[in-house]
């Protein structure tokens, strides 16, 4: 597939891989998910200022639709979203300016590429930091949440909103984990819709680059929602998230020059993921309903 | 589909960056909105 504004050409079944294996990790893991977006487009052949603005335009079309959501509200207040939405904005304004400099210093790859590294590495740490008594790790803990879901949008900019998002989780200490994941793509709301007329102003978005994410986001969420419903939280966690670290590597080779051993790497992940998906839902199945009932309870205890 | 909306694109970006940019928001929008509204309608079909 061509993309007009990049100017080059990409494979348009990785890429509906690449929204496959992100809607997967969304819906398993939570908003880290979104981390692998960018990296994994750059990877097979996107620039990453292209990469970075269609994420963004992927992120505000997943915001838009989360609000339709018919579940409760979430248990965070009022002065918390504000704050978080408008650190936000500011880190997409600051990022995508920063970006876009970078690009005019010919630095906008590699920089991307060790944000990415860098939140990869940190994502999977703090998620086998899990389980262990008396921790809040990543997949739970509202502080990390939301500036990862923000960082996934907004690329480099995420960086320098991580730690508005983090002063702003300061003045709520009361705001639940469940609360923060229902609201942060409604937070990230302003700030997507800035970031992507803004990178579509660069011509920084391919809409049919978009279409395809799109197209392998939601089936990803789909089969990560059935995964969901059926698997604990901490089978989930083991099953799925050494995908993590397993971008990161890919992110690094791609650094490396070593760009086929970096693309094969996030095509077998995303396999592995898949695979896992097959055998957590046929073990679920044919558990039957004594092991079904028994797994309600350790998702209770957990 | 798709192609007319790149083609219709590239014409903008040309024309006036800033109405691509338009477009680019609009098209997510209207698709957030799309998916939303059909997840929802399923959502009630699967209570109901």
């Amino acid at each position: 597939m061509y993309l007009p504004f990049a100017e080059t050409f990409v494979n348009p079944y990785a890429v509906v891989l690449i929204g496959l294996g992100a809607g997967l990790l969304v819906r398993v893991l939570g908003a880290t998910g979104y981390l692998v977006l960018a990296p994994a487009l750059n990877i097979f052949g996107v620039p990453s200022i292209t990469a970075a603005g269609t994420t963004c335009a992927l992120l505000l079309s997943a915001g838009v639709a989360e609000t339709f959501r018919d579940t409760p509200g979430p248990r965070v207040s009022r002065a918390f979203l504000i704050i978080a939405a408008a650190a936000a904005l500011a880190g997409a304004v600051a990022g995508q300016r920063l970006l876009l400099a970078l690009r005019e210093l010919d630095f906008a790859a590699p920089a991307l590429r060790l944000a990415y590294f860098a939140a990869l590495v940190t994502a999977f740490a703090l998620l086998v930091r899990r389980g262990k008594p008396g921790r809040r790790t990543l997949p739970h803990h509202p502080a990390l949440r939301l500036p990862a879901a923000l960082a996934a949008g907004l690329a480099l900019g995420g960086a320098g909103m991580a730690l508005p998002g983090l002063a702003a989780r300061a003045f709520e200490p009361e705001a639940g984990a469940k609360g923060v994941e229902a609201a942060a793509l409604p937070v990230l709301l302003p700030a997507a819709l800035w970031a992507t007329y803004a990178y579509g102003a660069a011509g920084a978005v391919e809409l049919g680059l978009w279409g395809l994410l799109a197209l392998g986001l939601v089936i990803g969420r789909h089969l990560g929602g059935l995964v969901r419903r059926r698997c604990p939280a901490t089978v989930r966690a083991a099953v799925f998230g050494g995908a993590l670290p397993a971008f990161a590597l890919a992110v690094l080779l791609r650094q490396l020059h070593l760009t086929p051993a970096a693309g094969y790497l996030v095509l077998l992940t995303i396999l592995m993921l898949m695979l896992g998906t097959g055998w957590l839902l046929a073990a679920a199945l044919l558990a039957g309903p004594a092991e079904a009932g028994k797994m309600e309870e350790h998702k209770r205890i957990v | 589909m798709m192609e007319d909306l790149v083609v219709a694109g590239s014409a903008l970006l040309a024309h006036d960056p800033r109405l691509y940019g338009l477009l680019a928001m609009a098209v997510a929008v209207g698709a957030g909105a799309l998916a939303g509204t059909v997840a929802a309608v399923l959502g009630r079909f699967q209570e109901g």
